[in-house]
């Protein structure tokens, strides 16, 4: 197979990992191998990246301890991976890696219904997770991974969820975790650091040490590997089974309509559209408020590529929800609280020049589709109509902030087109935590050729240095890991202070290098 | 060493005579005095930063103080050096209540800030009424629990400006570029900010900071339960939070309650009588639109999910007359002036705090009384204060001892009883996230990866170890 | 306006064809365009009940590494269609295409997000793995079996329709001789099987009960082709094939019932892409009978106080219709329900993975004789799921999922009971 590069001590370390993890629990071969290094980004298409050399299946902290500890000893690099969901950056980019794909551990250890709180191992999909919580009178949030994504690796990489809107989104939703570091010694925190078998809480003891975990992409592997996690469940005013009917890929979701309700209002421009937004955080009301563009309605409704691009040309959704905000609302306490926020909703739309949607694109739109962003925003439908997207301005600051940061990307995407596709001017804004923050992203479709992804890539990179320079952080960039940090961290300070805790804890540089920052040799 | 830190701060800001040492070398807390060679008292970041660089070249330890009292030891230098009060720092750089948030300096207080919001129907997260010369800035950064559960963020913090013990000026979060507004903490690169939220100074001295803000209600009613037991407390808690209902939610015992509700000796003594065994308070509170209508349907929530267990929410505990309004005065309105609450009848306290869930609450409060017991101390006037935390999904629990800090023995008595009783509570599973003290060393030689881990880090970000050595695990 | 607009060149994120042959270029197309999403791992989000019923790939879920997902199937087809990988590189590439059920779990999943048909691409890899090395020796004995007896399980052609023989007096036809409009097309497994000769004799009689005037080809009666479809035998497939709508058509019937899921499956869509003309229409027996009856209820005599789950066979639900993108994943799932509901004291409760998400029996694909382990570890799974339900048995309506269920079952503690619903009907009338 091409791309496969042998260690000169392939045996022993095969040796070692087997005596580690028993035969069969560890595999070199080719066609294993093959499976773990492609992805929806560019890097398999445009020959980035390099089968792992090994592929091992921990069950446990200590069976990955132990393959890091191995690593260690060989100096050879590891890359954790949780449903190893889209690949970022965990298809590797060197030789010699070992893949640490976490398939034996699924377990939910526990669930506190009275305390709102999961501990559960990387393989539990975040869908399992919901599944387990709606029982119980409980949710979690959906990124746009999906809920067929690892919840772990959920709770480490950006995770703006819909209902993080009211809910809080998933940085601030990790209590305790359990963690192998690149060094090989195992760390916990939070009230896992005190007792092993006790997560409900994820600060301290003193300084937090989550901090190393995240960032707005996370640390993209570059700092060892969670192997458990406590996470915080929600109330839930819904149903215990996830009300669906149909069949795919034409299933509906109707929650009940004395506790939920959906809204898509619409205005002249962004601007009033985030207005709306502002005003609906500050009436404390609502589950879930986005103004998504154009081309998600499109992205999450279509059923096929052909329905997909038919009514993309007739602008449907284009002529439509422009501006448009997707509200929902949620009547936790009782009936009477959704409809004092019916009210409250209604007010403010009147206040701010809100139009309803038409009832037709209503109909036609929410049955179908609006519940995704509560259920597991599946964003892998965004591959459907070119094989692949991408996105180029991602920031999370205020809500008046994110408009300018779209309207950025409404030039850039313009400056690119093509290869960018038409997307009529994506700007997706999320409000969250009541509004206090906003998100806004550039999401378009890109044709999935070497040619077209080669060609944006180049730009994109091109236009993050250029935003680097003028001290501008674009969150894209983080998604690109070291490259972005190394690049980013001198301007905005932070690179000796990365590189002093990379070192702290990666000595022999090991984790998916060169994630999360580069060290030098 | 002096002429050094005039130069930098200017003379009327250095302070080095033995008042002022011996005023700045004990606090509240019962640990022994520790003088610092010097106060000194910095108006800009450029004057920190000054500090900190003479700190590294002559290797003198910093303390960072920024509220004008102090209860745990945390501004006591363990190894001399040079107490740094930020207390002149006390502007309110911006409010801004569009993106309800506002960015302060350490100096500001509470009742600065809240009356500062209450300009623009704002108001801050506070802690149980806290003493008027507290520093917002430092509640925020050391984690000091909220009184409203409601909002799933634990903590109001959102991005800083920090001096590192390294020299570097560092600005978290959004706050990292200058083109954002400063609205979210995370990065840049990773979640830096988490790293100097409970470190007691020991990581850098912050010159700013951001915190979230919320609606200031114009229309509220305060409720209260009556309840022998927290264990009685604990469901009703538990339901109404899932429930979505109120704003402020906490538990006073008898002790506690009397202590904030008493003006007189006499008012203390008959609350003492009157009032039940644990109070919850809860405000249900209008939100800007529709106000009453809010509050109309919180209640309806409230008094089924009572119904529904067998309690009742009403007007007041323990006949007093007034209760809601004179609690409200107290929640919403921070006196600058005025004997602090908690050593108005009894000299001064001793807490015990620590996070646990509200279903461990009882066990925890009995080891608490039965240990205070055999100390000989009145267990009736142990406070217990109880803060259920984003939506009840955990508390933050607090017992406070009294002790009569003019009095040797008691001062000896109370502080054997804390330390024998922390490292029960510790051993039991409380957990302990904000490890002022002594509890510092049960904390960490408990928690031992944890405790390598952050000296590693230390190393990074004060690598002389030059701010408030001695703290934590360092 | 759309002229104006940047458009992918490509025409088929335009539309996807779903005519002509499933060839390399499709392959390649299906294979390249996986966005490593992983929903061809789990059960589809919104019906995903908890944490122990959520995976959806028998394959994946046992054997844990990614190559043996759909996702590591389009990994190896890109690979080796690119030349980057050898077909010979790796003994394991055999296990990875054959070690699948071919259950169209994965492929129901992926239709969710994107245009694709990710059986055919298994099809089109297990027919270039075989031109190059042959089949697998178990299939092949197969193979022979068919060629010699136009059956797969090596019996004379006269035993084919045994089970008839003492059922004179139920007046079936003879197709070979008279006519009629309904043809019982029984299938291999079940025309014989002894372990299921009764069942067959109890959908003969429940036919014959609702009034039906049907016959059946006796020992002419030739293999559908689904083994050989399967298992990467296109050209015996076809022979097959042809060959049966070639008599179905001479018949003059009207409709074609079978019983069997793997025949209706590979009748109901792969027959109908030979571009043959099909004077006739497919049913299966239960679709068929409730047709029959929607309107007047069957009179049962007896009640049957049981309570029951029903196995959604896959080839009779999810991978029984011909594939149009956006188009609902019909199958033939209400119409055994609605009989079951009928039966008097029957009460049905439903397991956590059923209709175009029902969890596979193990028995497809050539599993069941190629890899028993694997197949009978499949079906314990599924059996632990119907013990959840709480249920006294398992209903379903397919030889291949009955005789799979009962051999993985065999070994368990606490046995549940398989019942076909024919069996069950029988009980009641």
């Amino acid at each position: 197979m091409e791309n496969m590069v042998r260690h000169e001590k392939h045996v022993e370390i095969m040796n070692a990992l087997e005596a580690a993890l028993g035969v069969g629990n560890v595999k070199d071969n080719a066609v294993t191998v093959n499976a773990y290094f492609g992805d929806w980004l560019p890097p398999k298409t445009l020959g980035q990246s390099v089968p792992p050399e090994f592929v091992a299946l921990p069950n446990g902290t200590l069976e990955t301890q132990a393959i890091v500890q191995i690593c260690n000893r060989f100096k050879t690099p590891f890359i954790p991976v949780g449903s190893n969901q889209w690949s970022l950056t965990s298809a590797p980019n060197r030789p010699h890696t070992v893949l640490i794909d976490c398939k034996r551990m699924g377990e939910i250890h526990e669930i506190d219904e009275n305390n709102m709180y999961a501990v559960i191992e990387p393989l539990v999909t975040l869908a399992q997770l919901q599944g387990e919580a709606y029982k119980r009178g409980l949710y979690i949030g959906s990124p746009e991974a999906s809920a067929q994504s690892s919840a772990v690796a959920g709770h480490l990489f950006q995770g703006m969820w819909g209902t993080g809107y009211r809910l809080g989104v998933a940085y601030r939703n990790i209590l305790g975790i359990e963690w192998v570091l690149p060094n090989g010694e195992i760390l916990r925190t939070g009230s896992f650091a005190q007792d092993a078998t006790c997560g409900f809480w994820g600060e301290g003891p003193g300084p937090d040490l989550r901090g190393m975990l995240r960032g707005y992409a996370g640390a993209m592997g570059g700092i060892g590997v969670v192997t458990k996690m406590a996470v915080k469940l929600h109330p839930y005013p819904g149903p215990k089974l996830w009300p669906a009917e149909g069949l795919i890929p034409n299933m509906t979701s109707t929650l009940p309509e004395d506790r939920f309700k959906w809204y898509i209002v619409k205005y002249d421009s962004l601007e009033t559209a985030i207005n709306f937004m502002y005003e609906i955080g500050k009436a404390e009301i609502a589950g879930l408020v986005q103004k998504w563009p154009t081309v998600y309605y499109n992205w999450w409704w279509a059923n096929s590529n052909e329905e997909y691009w038919e009514t993309w040309k007739k602008r449907v959704f284009q002529d439509n929800v422009k501006n448009a905000v997707g509200v929902c609302l949620w009547g936790f306490s009782s009936d009477e609280q959704l409809e004092y926020e019916k009210r409250v909703l209604e007010d403010i739309i009147e206040e701010t020049g809100g139009r309803m949607v038409s009832q037709e694109i209503f109909d036609m739109w929410v049955p179908r589709t609006a519940n995704n962003w509560i259920r597991d925003t599946n964003g892998s439908r965004m591959m459907r109509p070119s094989g692949t997207f991408l996105a180029l301005r991602l920031q999370t600051d205020t809500l008046d902030y994110s408009v300018g940061q779209v309207k950025t990307g409404y030039e850039w995407v313009d400056k690119f087109t093509p290869p960018i596709l038409d997307s009529d001017g994506p700007d997706w804004i999320g409000g969250y935590d009541f509004g206090h923050f906003g998100f806004g992203e550039t999401d378009f479709p890109v044709e999935k050729t070497a040619e077209a992804l080669g060609d944006l890539m180049g730009k994109l990179l091109v236009m993050t240095k250029e935003d680097v320079q003028n001290g501008l952080e674009n969150g894209v960039g983080p998604f690109l890991g070291g490259a972005y940090h190394a690049m980013a961290g001198e301007v905005f300070g932070y690179d000796k202070l990365l590189r002093g805790i990379k070192k702290a804890i990666d000595p022999n540089i090991i984790s998916n290098p060169p994630h999360n920052i580069p060290m030098e040799d | 060493m002096i002429k050094e830190l005039k130069d930098i701060v200017g003379s009327k800001n250095v302070l080095d005579d033995q008042e002022t040492l011996e005023f700045y070398a004990v606090d509240h807390s019962l640990a022994s005095p520790k003088k610092p060679i010097a106060v000194a008292k910095p108006k800009s970041t450029e004057e920190i930063q000054e500090l900190v660089a003479f700190a590294n070249r002559t290797l003198t330890p910093l303390v960072p103080s920024s509220s004008g009292i102090h209860f745990y030891g945390a501004t006591l230098p363990e190894q001399g050096g040079v107490v740094v009060d930020l207390s002149g720092m006390n502007k309110i750089l911006e409010i801004d209540p569009r993106n309800r948030k506002v960015k302060i300096e350490p100096g500001v207080t509470w009742p600065q800030l809240q009356a500062a919001l209450k300009e623009h129907d704002q108001m801050a997260l506070n802690p149980l009424f806290p003493h008027p010369l507290t520093s917002a800035l430092t509640s925020s950064i050391e984690r000091e629990p909220m009184l409203i559960p409601k909002y799933e963020y634990g903590d109001p913090v959102l991005p800083m400006q920090i001096s590192l013990g390294n020299g570097q000026l560092f600005r978290t979060g959004t706050a990292s570029d200058a083109h954002c507004e400063g609205a979210y903490p995370e990065g840049p690169g990773i979640d830096f900010y988490r790293f100097f939220l409970g470190a007691q100074g020991t990581m850098g001295i912050v010159s700013w900071l951001n915190i979230k803000t919320e609606y200031r209600p114009k229309h509220q009613k305060v409720w209260f339960g009556a309840f022998e037991d927290l264990e009685d407390v604990a469901q009703p808690i538990y339901k109404l939070q899932r429930r979505h209902v109120g704003n402020e939610c906490f538990v006073l015992n008898r002790f506690m309650l009397a202590q904030l509700l008493a003006e007189t000796s006499e008012d203390f003594e008959t609350l003492m009588e009157d009032l039940p065994p644990y109070t919850l308070v809860m405000v249900v509170a209008g939100a800007p639109r529709r106000p009453l209508e809010r509050i109309a349907y919180e209640e309806e929530a409230m008094h089924e999910v009572a119904a529904s267990l067998n309690f009742e929410m009403t007007k007041t505990v323990g006949g007093v007359s007034g209760l809601g309004t004179t609690m409200l005065d107290k929640l919403r309105n921070f006196s600058e002036d005025g004997d602090y609450w908690k050593t108005k009848f009894k000299n001064t306290s001793q807490d015990i705090f620590f996070i646990t869930t509200m279903d461990r609450a009882q066990y925890y409060t009995d080891i608490a009384l039965g240990y205070a017991a055999s100390a000989g101390l009145n267990a009736q006037e142990v406070g217990v204060y109880m803060q259920p935390l984003e939506r009840g999904r955990a508390c933050h629990l607090s017992f406070s001892l009294p002790c009569d800090a003019t009095c040797e023995r008691d001062l000896a008595r109370v502080g054997d009883l804390h330390a024998d009783l922390s490292e029960r509570l510790i051993s039991e599973g409380a957990f302990f996230t904000r490890p002022y003290g002594p509890w510092a060393d049960i904390v960490y030689r408990r928690t031992t990866q944890y405790t390598k881990m952050l000296k590693e880090l230390k190393v990074v970000f004060d690598p002389n170890n030059i701010l408030n050595p001695g703290k934590l695990c360092h | 306006m759309a002229d104006e607009m940047l458009l992918p060149k490509h025409p088929w994120y335009h539309k996807y064809p779903i005519d002509g042959p499933f060839d390399e270029k499709k392959a390649r197309w299906t294979a390249f365009n996986c966005s490593r999403c992983s929903v061809c791992k789990w059960v589809d989000s919104w019906r995903v009940q908890g944490h122990r019923y959520a995976r959806i790939c028998p394959q994946h879920t046992k054997y844990l590494y990614d190559s043996h997902s759909a996702q590591g199937k389009c990994d190896l087809a890109l690979a080796l269609i690119d030349g980057k990988m050898k077909w010979d590189e790796d003994p394991e590439i055999k296990d990875i295409l054959f070690q699948c059920t071919m259950c169209g779990g994965c492929d129901a999943m992926d239709k969710s997000i994107r245009d694709a048909e990710l059986i055919k691409m298994y099809r089109w890899l297990r027919t270039e793995y075989v031109k190059r090395f042959g089949p697998l020796p178990e299939h092949k004995a197969m193979l022979d079996s068919l060629k010699q007896y136009d059956n797969v399980w090596l019996q004379p052609r006269m035993r084919r329709n045994s089970w008839a023989k003492d059922l004179k007096d139920l007046g079936i036809k003879d197709l070979n001789k008279d006519k009629a409009d309904v043809l019982l097309f029984a299938g291999c497994t079940y025309g014989l099987s002894e372990e299921l000769k009764d069942t067959v004799v109890n959908i003969a009689k429940v036919l014959k009960k609702v009034g039906v005037d049907f016959g059946t080809l006796g020992d002419k009666e030739m293999c559908c082709g689904s083994p050989p479809d399967k298992t990467g035998n296109p050209e015996e497939y076809e022979r097959l094939a042809r060959a049966n709508i070639k008599r179905f058509n001479e018949l003059g019937v009207k409709t074609v019932v079978t019983p069997c899921a793997g025949c209706y499956g590979t009748m109901r869509v792969g027959y109908a892409e030979l571009g043959e003309t099909m004077n006739f229409e497919i049913l299966h027996v239960t679709e068929y009978i409730q047709q029959l009856t929607k309107n007047k209820k069957i009179k049962y005599k007896r009640e049957v106080p049981v309570t029951v789950t029903w196995h959604d066979p896959c080839h009779l639900g999810r991978m029984s219709r011909p594939y149009v993108p956006g188009k609902d994943l019909e199958g033939v799932y209400e119409e055994p329900r609605e009989i079951l509901r009928g039966i008097p004291g029957v009460e049905l409760v439903e397991m956590e993975r059923i209709k175009e998400y029902a969890w596979c029996c193990g028995g497809g694909g050539g599993a069941f004789t190629a890899f028993k382990d694997f197949a009978q570890s499949t079906a314990r799974e599924r059996i632990e799921e119907a013990k959840d339900t709480g249920a006294d048995i398992m209903v379903t309506s397919c030889p291949w999922c009955e005789t799979n269920l009962r051999a993985g079952g065999s070994g368990m503690e606490e046995k549940m009971e398989i019942v076909d619903i024919f069996d069950l009907m029988m009980q009641a009338l």
